[in-house]
């Protein structure tokens, strides 16, 4: 009996767990069959520092060209080794590469966790090694990343922010300065899936969009997929954001304080006897500034914003890693804006996943996670006597369970299923009268299944298919997927994909209010919007460690449905007339050259981009038919420039400069008064605008450069300190936000300019590490 | 043969087919009549559309020329222009009371102005007050006026449209709730008079507790009332036209929606070869006494 069947039968001794394992076993036993001689290697890698998985780190066998990366549990996995002794080199940009001599018999498999420790000169450049970047994984198609320690050192508006980070990537529009939210390659936010640790955030605002809710102390790895996703991902048309909270030191406990303007920030993290544990707690500090200035109309009575994260580890034993993790957050606003006219509004998210990671074999790995996301906002207004009310939930429970099977040296195969309840009611009260209510409880599920192909070291072709069936309307998607990569040399290679899309939820949102978010469905009459996306993609690694990433797109969006805007209403419409529905298309350039190390690093990022819609009811063209019209997030051109500049052991420089071309807007190009409506609507006349289509006009172009400087130092051995100086907007340029129109009494159309930040904007804020 | 008639009928699908080179700024002409249930026709304005950069001043604009002429039936009702009120044409013949659930159909000819502008509303079904719970009440108590009333409707509706128009009859400073109050204080371009009249957005069928009977039960809220006193509470049923042109002007105004800042949607056109509005409504009204609070 060869050593596999031993550890066939094996598998079929051991309790309940290990007999799920039987796909495993078979899949095993059938490939050790027709190569028995071939060995395996598989294992975790992390950092020594802390013990934190590294996502994406390198493994490569000298003198085969095999290799691999790990996922996002940190394991990695190579078969068909031919028996022999080799040198195993593991690597990870900002760590110290190691290399191992590994002795494979015939048949056998290693388990090998290796650690890696950070070089001397990344450790007093970045924080924590959970916030390096790969070159294996960002350089893949249609993803974009940037580190945490870059996010936590860029200036920005009174914090740090993942999304506003994620705007500066070739690709990733900004709406306005007062808007995180974000605009990939010409869709809208309600495009792109938000996962934090597995499990979908459905508003994921503080401050009603202006910044995003992931407090960056608590992140290890943000990774944004623009476009081209593979199939484990799904229900969205555009892109995925897939945000991983960190693990928690397993080395020792450690603590760290930030306050700032805005908000102040909590964090600790620390081992125990068999895992380790992270909470991360970050609260606005307002209430001074509030209370100083509570005579003033415009101030709010009332307003904050906290979020909680936590996670806990559990290794059960070497195979078994297990984990639950939990966030919450929220925001809160009471305003009185006029006599007799009070607003609150209350809003946030809660999640909770427990996840368990499980190494059947070292060649097939799954990872199973149960989640729960709630979502709920619940705006009241109370206006002379009046009072209205909106109920917004999201309640999703969901089951998730992927697979990856190694098998061999060619092939690696995953898959899974995600099934689950989303469940989003959405009540609306006029003077404490139900006026409004929807059901869309909807079950759900999905499975994919994806092959990755290596016929050669050169070539790499991924093929995968996601199926999904949507409860309500009882809709069935198959959504094909394909891309393929081809090394063209040592420092280039060539990149192309593409792939169908379905998205079964539309966001309804207004850009400059995020808390009265909230979700619809397809259903009955509302068939899921869907799309095609294809990609080019080069990548090129030049000297000094500099890298130059350039993609082509294209995407088309049918069926898009959106809320009806000219919709009276929501009450006694049937389910399809509360929607207009409509198509789209973009498409683009995008070039990133960037450098990722060494004492000045950054990237220049710029976009050459076009999208538009088309939408009957939106934006008719005289005879009532669809006309093409450009989404306020519509930029031709997209230029970032990014760099840190670390002068000394004590400062760091940093600075961020943005242009790019005004965007969208509707000029009116003539008017005229309706005056007999009074007794239809109680206004003495009513102005109307007319323009000659829907944002067929263009806002100035948009730039601002902001600075900023780091100055830290120790405390002898208590503390480490830094503290942030930025400038926002530093020379004061006045970008527009909109242009805001209206009939004088003369009848002559004024138009009034809103900015943007107009003035340079201080920020401040200091961390205590210990 | 057969080729040069397809190159023929091509051209011809072509031609008809292009709509590109068309623009809502090539019809200049506004056109406005809003025709009630139950009354006389009222007059209509014929005008043209004010450019952005020069003053549109209603006189200036208007056109005194037009041929207006609507239709009911088999009946013709020309409008000719009133010669002392610039761009504004009103019905001769013997009254002609608007009636309830019938279609019009609107005719304009402009000099000069080769498009026939046309319309067409059918004018909702009447709205009748059944009953109305209370004649007076006092303000933001639970003493709400309660209406029940049977719901007027378009022959192109599938469920009405109403906006409520409140009236106050005792309109004056003193009178003034303290909402408006506040903003006669807050904001100087605002006069009394811009209260004397409110209006709610539209309002739809759904809104409000339905009978079998076909009746409604609608609840005046208290958001309705500017002044204390005598008002008179209208109950407007909308028609298709009206009700796109409310709903899309509130867009314009930033109301609610999707649009994001400085995203302005034209108005819903109700006209063929025009702007402006051509609509109708039906409508019935109760008074209403509203006693300030005894703790003011």
């Amino acid at each position: 009996m060869t050593n596999s069947a031993v550890a066939l039968v094996h598998h079929f001794l051991l309790p309940i767990t290990r007999r799920i394992s039987l796909l495993a076993g078979l899949c095993l036993a059938i490939h050790t069959a027709q190569g028995q001689e071939l060995a395996a290697l598989d294992g975790f890698i992390t950092d020594a520092s802390n013990g934190e998985t590294l996502i994406s780190a390198n493994v490569f066998i000298e003198g085969t060209l095999r290799g691999a990366t790990t996922n996002l549990s940190g394991y990695y996995a190579i078969s068909g080794i031919q028996p022999g002794t080799y040198t195993v080199r593991f690597s990870y940009i900002g760590f110290d590469p190691i290399q191992r001599e590994v002795t494979f018999a015939s048949g056998e498999s290693v388990r090998l966790d290796i650690e890696l420790t950070t070089t001397a000169e990344l450790l007093e450049a970045l924080e924590v090694a959970a916030d390096r970047i790969t070159e294996e994984e960002i350089r893949s198609i249609g993803v974009g990343q940037i580190s945490v320690a870059t996010i936590q050192q860029l200036p920005q508006v009174f914090e740090p922010d993942v999304f506003r980070s994620l705007q500066l990537l070739p690709g990733v529009a900004q709406s306005s300065d007062y808007s995180s939210g974000l605009y990939i390659r010409g869709g809208d936010p309600g495009q792109t899936l938000i996962l934090l640790d597995r499990t979908k955030i459905y508003n994921p605002s503080h401050v009603f969009g202006f910044f995003s809710s992931f407090n960056t102390d608590a992140i290890k790895d943000v990774r944004l997929y623009k476009g081209g996703f593979p199939a484990a991902y799904g229900g969205v048309l555009g892109s995925v954001l897939d945000v991983q909270n960190k693990d928690g030191n397993r080395r020792e406990t450690h603590g760290k304080m930030s306050v700032g303007l805005l908000a102040s920030r909590a964090f600790a993290e620390g081992p125990y006897s068999r895992g380790s544990w992270m909470v991360a707690l970050r609260r606005s500090t307002l209430e001074p500034i509030l209370k100083a200035f509570e005579s003033e109309d415009a101030v709010p009575r009332a307003f904050y914003f906290y979020d909680f994260n936590g996670k806990i580890n559990f290794d059960a034993s070497p195979n078994d890693k297990l984990s639950l993790s939990f966030y919450a957050g929220s925001d809160y606003l009471r305003s009185e804006f006029a006599e007799q006219f009070e607003v609150k509004l209350n809003y946030g998210n809660r999640t909770i996943a427990g996840n368990w990671i499980h190494l059947w074999s070292n060649q097939f790995f799954t990872n199973t996670t149960i989640t729960a996301s709630w979502y709920e906002s619940t705006p009241r207004a109370r206006f002379s006597g009046t009072n209205f009310k909106q109920i917004n939930r999201v309640a999703e429970t969901s089951v998730r369970a992927d697979f990856e099977y190694y098998a061999g040296s060619r092939h690696e195969v995953v898959g899974g299923i995600w099934a689950g309840i989303f469940n989003a009611p959405l009540t609306n009260f006029f003077d404490d009268r139900e006026v409004f209510h929807t059901r869309n409880r909807v079950e759900h599920a999905a499975f994919y299944l994806q092959d990755t192909y290596r016929p050669t070291p050169e070539w790499s072709i991924t093929s995968g298919v996601r199926g999904t069936f949507y409860g309500y309307g009882r809709y069935f998607t198959v959504a094909p997927r394909l891309s393929v990569e081809r090394q063209l040399g040592s420092a280039v290679r060539a990149q192309a994909s593409a792939g169908r899309y379905y998205q079964f939820l539309t966001l309804i949102t207004n850009e400059v209010f995020s808390g009265f978010d909230f979700w619809l469905t397809s259903g009955d009459g509302v068939r899921p919007a869907y799309g095609d996306q294809y990609i080019l993609g080069l990548k090129t690694n030049l000297p000094a460690g500099i890298t130059l990433d350039t993609e082509v797109y294209y995407r088309t969006m049918r069926q898009l449905f959106v809320l009806d805007p000219f919709s009276n209403g929501l009450a006694g419409l049937e389910y399809a007339e509360l929607f207009a529905f409509g198509k789209g298309q973009a498409g683009g350039f995008e070039v990133q050259l960037s450098r990722q190390s060494g004492r000045i690093n950054g990237f220049i990022a710029y976009t050459l981009a076009s999208t538009n819609r088309y939408f009957s009811r939106l934006n008719p063209d005289a005879y009532g038919d669809p006309r093409s019209f450009s989404p306020r997030n519509d930029r031709l051109h997209d230029l970032n420039v990014v760099a840190q500049w670390r002068i000394s052991r004590r400062w760091e420089l940093g600075a961020v400069f943005t242009y790019a071309t005004g965007q969208a807007y509707t000029r009116p190009e003539a008017s005229y008064t309706v005056y007999g409506a009074r007794l239809v609507n109680g206004l003495q006349q009513t102005d109307i605008l007319v323009s000659p289509g829907l944002n067929q006009a263009r806002l100035p172009a948009y730039h601002r450069l902001d600075f900023g400087a780091t100055w830290s130092g120790s405390l002898g051995s208590f503390a480490d300190y830094e503290l942030q100086m930025q400038v926002i907007n530093a020379y004061a340029r006045e970008n527009t936000w909109f242009i805001f129109n209206e009939v004088d009494d003369d009848g002559t159309l004024s138009s009034d300019r809103i900015p943007q930040i107009p003035v340079p904007l201080p920020n401040l804020s200091f961390t205590l590490s210990f | 043969m057969r080729i040069r008639i397809l190159v023929t009928v091509l051209i011809l699908t072509a031609i008809g087919c292009d709509s590109s080179d068309f623009s809502v700024l090539d019809n200049k002409i506004v056109v406005e009549l809003t025709l009630v249930a139950g009354e006389p026709l009222p007059s209509a304005r014929v005008s043209t559309l004010s450019p952005a950069d020069e003053s549109g001043n209603f006189e200036d604009l208007a056109v005194n020329s037009a041929e207006v002429i609507l239709r009911t039936g088999s009946a013709e009702l020309r409008m000719p222009p009133i010669p002392d009120k610039p761009g504004s044409y009103e019905y001769l013949g013997p009254e002609h009371i608007v009636q309830p659930g019938a279609r019009y159909d609107l005719q304009v000819r402009v000099p000069g102005v080769q498009t026939v502008i046309t319309g067409t509303t059918n004018v909702p079904t009447a709205v009748k007050i059944l009953s109305a719970s209370r004649e007076s009440g006092t303000y933001l108590s639970d003493e709400q006026l309660t209406l029940i009333l049977t719901p007027g409707r378009g022959t192109d509706q599938s469920q009405s449209n109403f906006t409520l128009v409140t009236q106050a009859l005792d309109f004056e400073d003193a009178a003034a709730v303290p909402s408006v109050s506040g903003a006669l204080e807050d904001d100087d371009d605002l006069t009394l008079e811009d209260f004397r009249i409110s209006g709610s957005p539209i309002i739809t069928e759904g809104n409000f507790t339905r009978f079998p009977n076909g009746t409604i039960e609608l609840v005046y809220p208290w958001i309705g009332v500017s002044f204390y006193g005598r008002n008179i509470i209208f109950v407007n049923a909308l028609d298709e036209n009206l009700s796109g042109f409310v709903r899309s002007a509130e867009l314009q105004q930033g109301g609610a929606g999707t649009f994001g800042p400085g995203e302005i949607p034209n108005v819903i056109p109700s006209l063929s070869g025009a702007h402006g509005v051509f609509g109708s409504l039906a409508r019935d009204s109760v008074p209403f006494t509203v006693f300030r609070p005894a703790e003011e």
